[in-house]
This record gives structure tokens, C-alpha cells and sequence, in this order.
């Protein structure tokens, strides 16, 4: 038997539901309004486009901000609870604001056997920050993830829509140079 | 609707095409374990606790998506389901608290019931459990307990299909899941409490009726709800003389499986400030003697030949058994007084689903009965008695004093103390509908019976008596014993009432004008 703990206090009074705020409304430009309505010509009813315009939101607007969740409910005529409930659950919606370069390093089994470690270790090392965080710059997000599908080239990552790999901790140093170069 | 024949758990059984294996089951008197399936709600298939064994299919079936077709045999005690269920329900107790002791649903949860009935099995979890939120307020009227919550979706379910405000939700997934509502957006439509009534845990409580009552204590009397015109059927619960709560009474002609919130905490009257004994000016007094005093100046005005000098003031909240013996007393024992009712309470907010703006449950009883429903004509021209029954008129509308004025005594029947009784030269304690049986008659001119649940409070008595017993006074009487003798008079005297049999009016009452037992009239 395990001595019985006391429940975390902190889990009472949190909320189940937490998203950022923006601070601000938000709208779609016309340009993705027009592909919004475009959109919905492909689903039977407007509940079922719901994932696809999440996730044109998530690139127009950056993350998945409170405004975004109540934008969307709107745009789709869903509870603003329905929404969050799916974004909840999938973890490719941001629910803070992300770097402008997204790494998620794979650190599942043929990376790790390839040295995934060791890169994972100096990217942390060469941003400063830790999984999950953001550089105070804005600049860059750092996450893992399981399985790339893109073993032949482990270890990998995935840098916002790129594929890249295979990387050493010295490649992946002149990575993040180029990326600072590029984003300036 | 065409039959089929089916087996169940080797019995032939016939039931309604179209039927899923959960509701055909419980026509063979077998339940089938489960947790996301209501019949309100419909099927969601979520829970997997119904899984049973279908003849001819190799794998399990979960029965609330499974339907009924000729010459279908199905099983729910073979070894097979029983291992699943015990599965199943070790999952779903995985990161469960044990909270029962300080549990309000214990001794009506579904997970208690299924591990007695289904489960013991010893716990294998050696790591921690998962703690989610306890005791938060999701809106006005509801308490959350996540950590309790299996995740079945009916108060998802109901909020969206029902009340159609949608905001339960499930966020997050595997065992961070949680049911939640949208930060400022709380859970506080005029239904919410139907959410704890579905939930089958005590995930979902009742900030009214926590901690108040272990359930097991509690009593269950049919009744109905008196908020509005809908009559919404209910389960009166109560212990040592008090209720407790109202649930909601399975009636598809009238309110489905549910009832609204303000609806479920009129119970209250009915414990709190009752008029439980005979007041004469202010003084409590024995009911005889009481009795006696009005029977007196009644009998005095009918000696006298001035029998229109009294008038009588009756309600739409009476019930119907009340409301005739007014008018009988009025019309016969009186020869003819002044009646009348006042639809004094302010009208309600109507919507959509149940609720209706007429606030009384027997507006319709009282115009069958050809009552009329102003009080002016009643109260104009004053007189020697004014009856008052019932409700709270002068509560309701101060003004009305002027005209109580005009009466020499004012004599009131009621079952609380209020403006009314405080004023009255005479209050008379009557049951109200929690100590005695009767009808109200919905909107829709259904007729509907409520039980007797408790005895009378202090000297109450039932109205008809007490009427008959002032009647008494002028040499004349009623001569009724129970709801059955009134209702035999009332339905040869009264041609809206012609075609219903009180004997017949079942647990679904019976709409006016067709006689017949609610399920077969139109609705
Ligand atoms: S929900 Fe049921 S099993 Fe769980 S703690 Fe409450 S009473 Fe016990
Ligand atoms: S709170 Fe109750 S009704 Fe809602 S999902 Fe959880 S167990 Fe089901
Ligand atoms: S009742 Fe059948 S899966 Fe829940």
C-alpha cells in the first residue's frame, strides 16, 4: 500500500480550461475568409470544418489564443467549449504563442540509437531554453516528439513545415545560425 | 409499432421493433450494466459498459448500439461479458477517488452498483492516482467533482440536445481529460440541474440537496411539480416529515425526463413557514373550534336568507379536488355566493423546452370547472364572509386590502403563514399536495395525479373536509371520504370532467375530453 498522498491544492482551484490571451479581437484577412467559405462548400454541415479552420487560424494568427477560440466558435456557430474541447485535444493546436521557428526534435527510438540525445542536448544548450519554451526573442520553440516517420534520416527534426536531419550537435548549431540569420 | 421475438439470456421475450439491446433487455427484466446510454440522451457508445454476447457474432457488442431484430438471442451472464465488465469497470475506477463516504451520490451510483454487482475485483494500481478538481461550482446551481467524472457525455449531451446552450465540455484526452465548462461562460441554463440527475456518478451534484440527506433515508412519493401551468411529473422525496427534494418523473406526454430549475426548488413552502395550526385573531386555536366559529357566521348568513353576502375566493394553485368543493360549497351549500379566482401570480418566463409563463399549476382545472378567474367580481361588493383559499392574494398584490376590507371576516384556507393568513380574522390549516392525493389539470387540459407522501402537518386537514365541515353548520353535507367519493360526484356534475376516471388516471394522468389513458390520446 502507498501511504495515501494529499491531492495537489493547486489542481482544486485551476482552471480545466486554460488558454492565452491575445489581448486583442481578431478577424480573418479576406483573403482567408475566402478560403474559409470555400471551406465549408466541402463539408456537410459547418461543426465539420472545424479542424481544417483551426488550423488556418493557427497560421494566420500564430496560436490558438482565447479571441481565436471565440472567433472560430462564431465563424462556425459552436459553443465556444466545443471548440476548446477539440483544440484541447490535439497538441499541434497552440494554445501559447510559439517562436517563429518551431523545432520539434524526434526522440523516439531510431534517432535516439543515432545520437538524439546528444543533439537534443545541444540545442537546448545553443538556445538557452529548455522543452516547451520559447526564446526570449521570440525566435525559437523547442519540443520533442515521437517519430517523425522519417527514420532514414535519424536523428531529425521538423522545423516549422521543413524536414531536416541527419543531425550531429555541430550541424545542428550551424542550423540554428543560419535560421537567426534568415529571420532577421 | 410492428413486434419482434427475441431471446434474452435464453427467455423469449417480445418487444417493439427498433428497440436497442439496453431497453429490450430491460422488458425482460435483465439490466444491462452501463454508463453514457439514457433514453433522453441517446446512444454514444463512449462507456463500453453494455457490451454483451450476441448469437452468431464472435466478438462482444456493446447492447445501447445494438438493435432488436426477429428471432435475435443475445447474452449478458455468460462468463465472457462478465470478465468485460469487470475490464471495463477496473478502467473506469482507475484514477476514481474513493470518495464514497463523503459522496453525495452514494447509495444512488451507477459505479457503486456495478462494482457490487459486476466488479470485485482487488485494485492492481500501484502508481498514484490522477487528481483533478474537486468541489468547484460550475454555475449557480451545480457542484463538480472531476476527479468522480467517467467521462460518459450525458451533461454534454444534454446541454447540447436539450437546452441547446452547450457548455459542458470534455477537454484534453486520455487521463487528463476532464469535464469542464468555457472560463465566463458557466453552466447556468434553466435546466442545469438536470445535468446531475443524468450524471451517473457523483461527478455533478446539487448545491441544493448536497449534504443534506443520505439517499438511502429518503422516501419517494409520485407527485407533481406546481411552478407552472406544465405540471411537470416528479419523485417528492422527503424523510421525518420534510422534503427534500423533487426529481424529474418520466412522462413523454408532459415533461420527458426532466424539469426546470426554478421548477425543482418549489418544494419549499411545503416544509418552511406552514400554517399547521387554527388561528383566530392572531391566537392558535383548536381546529373544531375554529370550525365551529365560521360554520356559525355561514350558517347565519344562509338562515338569514343573505347567503350572497358571502363570497368565496379560490386559486389556480388549488388543486382540482379543492377547487370543486369551493364551487360545490358555494353554489350549493351557499345557494348561489359569489366565486371566483384571482390569477394573482405574476406570470413566469416561458421558453421552448418546459417552462410556461402561467405560473399556476391548475389554471386549466379552474376554467373546466367554469370558474372565473378575476377577482373583482368576486371581492366588489363586500359582504359578511370572504372564504379565501388558498395562495397568497394579498402577498401577491397589497392592494387588494381595500376590498378584504369591505368584508365583515375574512376566513382563509391555506397551508402557509403569509400576508394573507396574517390578515385573516380566521386561518384554517388545509394540506397542500405533499400530505394528501388529488389532481391538477395542465395547459394542455392533461389531468394529473399527485400521491400522498407525508401525513398532515400539525391539525391540517384535507380542503374538501374542512369545507364539509363548515358545511355542517348549515345542516347540509358533502358526505365525501376520500379523492375516490369527490371524484364521482365531480364527474357526474361536471361535463368537462365527464370522460375521466379518476381510478384510471395512472402514473401519466389522462387528457381531458378523450377519457382515455394517456398513451392513447393525441398529443
Ligand atoms: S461517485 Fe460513486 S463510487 Fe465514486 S465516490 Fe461517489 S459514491 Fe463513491
Ligand atoms: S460529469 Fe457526470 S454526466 Fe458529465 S461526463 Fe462526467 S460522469 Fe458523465
Ligand atoms: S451505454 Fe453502451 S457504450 Fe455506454
Amino acid at each position: 500500500m502507498q501511504p495515501y498522498a494529499k491531492p495537489n491544492l493547486d489542481i482544486a482551484g485551476r482552471e480545466a480550461c486554460h488558454v492565452e490571451s491575445m489581448g486583442h479581437s481578431v478577424a480573418f484577412s479576406d483573403a482567408s475568409m475566402e478560403r474559409f467559405r470555400h471551406l465549408l462548400t466541402r463539408y456537410p454541415n459547418k461543426q465539420a470544418a472545424l479542424l481544417p479552420t483551426l488550423w488556418m487560424a493557427q497560421q494566420e494568427f500564430g496560436w490558438i489564443s482565447t479571441e481565436v477560440i471565440e472567433y472560430v466558435s462564431e465563424l462556425l456557430e459552436l459553443p465556444p467549449s466545443h471548440v476548446y474541447g477539440v483544440v484541447s485535444f490535439y497538441t499541434m493546436y497552440y494554445r501559447k504563442p510559439m517562436g517563429k521557428y518551431h523545432i520539434q526534435l524526434c526522440t523516439n527510438l531510431s534517432c535516439m540509437l543515432m545520437g538524439g540525445s546528444t543533439v537534443l542536448d545541444a540545442l537546448q544548450e545553443k538556445l538557452g531554453i529548455g522543452l516547451g519554451e520559447t526564446t526570449a526573442d521570440g525566435m525559437f520553440s523547442l519540443d520533442e516528439v515521437e517519430c517523425l516517420a522519417a527514420c532514414e534520416m535519424a536523428p531529425c527534426c521538423q522545423m516549422n513545415d521543413e524536414y531536416h536531419g541527419p543531425l550531429t550537435p555541430e550541424s545542428v548549431g550551424r542550423f540554428v545560425d543560419e535560421l537567426r540569420a534568415r529571420g532577421k | 409499432m410492428a413486434k419482434v421475438k427475441i431471446q434474452v439470456n435464453g427467455r423469449e421475450v417480445e418487444v417493439d421493433e427498433g428497440l436497442n439491446l439496453i431497453e429490450a433487455a430491460r422488458i425482460a427484466g435483465v439490466e444491462v450494466p452501463h454508463f453514457c446510454y439514457h433514453p433522453g440522451l441517446g446512444v454514444d457508445g463512449n462507456c463500453r459498459q453494455c457490451l454483451v454476447e450476441i448469437d452468431g457474432i464472435p466478438k462482444l457488442q456493446i447492447a445501447c448500439n445494438s438493435f432488436v431484430k426477429d428471432g435475435l438471442a443475445f447474452r449478458t451472464d455468460t462468463e465472457r461479458v462478465t470478465r468485460m465488465q469487470a475490464g471495463v469497470l477496473e478502467f473506469l475506477f482507475l484514477n476514481h477517488p474513493l470518495d464514497c463516504p463523503i459522496c453525495d451520490q452514494s447509495g444512488e451510483c451507477l459505479l457503486q452498483d456495478y462494482y457490487i454487482s459486476n466488479g470485485k475485483y482487488e485494485s492492481r494500481l500501484d502508481t498514484d492516482k490522477r487528481h483533478k478538481r474537486k468541489a468547484v461550482p460550475v454555475g449557480p446551481r451545480v457542484m463538480l467533482d472531476a476527479e468522480r467524472c467517467v467521462l460518459c457525455s450525458r451533461c454534454v449531451r444534454f446541454c447540447d440536445k436539450v437546452t441547446g446552450t452547450g457548455e459542458m465540455r470534455i477537454v484534453n484526452r486520455g487521463n487528463r481529460a476532464e469535464i469542464t465548462t468555457y472560463p465566463d461562460r458557466p453552466l447556468e441554463n434553466d435546466y442545469s440541474l438536470c445535468t446531475v440527475d443524468v450524471c451517473p456518478v457523483g461527478a455533478l451534484t446539487s448545491k441544493d440537496f448536497r449534504f443534506r440527506k443520505r439517499v438511502w433515508h429518503l422516501q419517494s412519493a409520485k407527485s407533481l411539480c406546481t411552478g407552472c401551468s406544465r405540471g411537470c411529473n416528479v419523485y417528492m422525496e422527503h424523510e421525518g416529515g420534510k422534503v427534500y427534494r423533487y426529481r424529474p418523473r418520466e412522462n413523454m406526454h408532459v415533461n420527458d425526463f426532466w424539469m426546470c430549475d426554478p421548477g425543482r426548488l418549489t418544494y419549499t413552502p411545503l416544509n418552511d413557514e406552514r400554517l399547521d395550526v387554527a388561528i383566530v385573531t392572531g391566537e392558535e386555536r383548536t381546529l373544531p373550534e375554529s370550525i365551529e366559529q365560521v360554520g356559525t357566521w355561514i350558517n347565519i348568513a344562509v338562515a338569514s336568507g343573505q347567503s350572497d353576502s358571502v363570497a368565496v375566493l379560490v386559486s389556480p394553485q388549488s388543486s382540482t379536488e379543492t377547487l370543486y368543493a369551493a364551487k360545490r360549497f358555494a353554489k350549493d351549500i351557499l345557494g348561489g355566493a359569489r366565486i371566483g379566482g384571482g390569477n394573482v401570480r405574476p406570470a413566469g418566463v416561458q421558453d421552448e423546452i418546459l417552462r410556461r409563463a402561467d405560473a399556476n399549476p391548475n389554471s386549466k382545472g379552474l376554467e373546466m370547472l367554469g370558474l372565473s378567474a378575476d377577482p373583482a367580481a368576486v371581492l366588489s361588493a363586500g359582504g359578511t364572509v370572504l372564504l379565501v383559499i388558498d395562495d397568497d392574494p394579498l402577498g401577491m398584490n397589497p392592494d387588494l386590502a381595500g376590498a378584504f376590507g369591505k368584508f365583515e371576516h375574512v376566513v382563509y384556507l391555506g397551508s402557509n403563514e403569509n400576508a394573507t393568513s396574517a390578515k385573516a380574522e380566521i386561518a384554517l390549516p388545509i394540506t397542500p399536495h405533499s400530505e394528501c392525493d388529488g389532481t391538477f389539470v395542465n395547459f394542455e387540459g392533461r389531468v394529473q395525479r399527485f400521491w400522498k407522501a407525508l401525513t398532515p402537518r400539525g391539525d391540517s386537514l384535507w380542503s374538501p373536509t374542512i369545507m364539509g365541515r363548515i358545511a355542517e353548520f348549515t345542516g347540509q353535507e358533502f358526505g365525501w371520504k376520500s379523492v375516490r367519493d369527490l371524484w364521482a360526484d365531480l364527474q357526474k356534475t361536471e361535463d368537462a370532467f365527464a370522460a375521466i376516471d379518476y381510478a384510471s388516471l395512472g402514473e401519466v394522468g389522462a387528457a381531458a375530453g378523450s377519457g382515455q389513458p394517456a398513451s392513447a390520446s393525441a398529443e
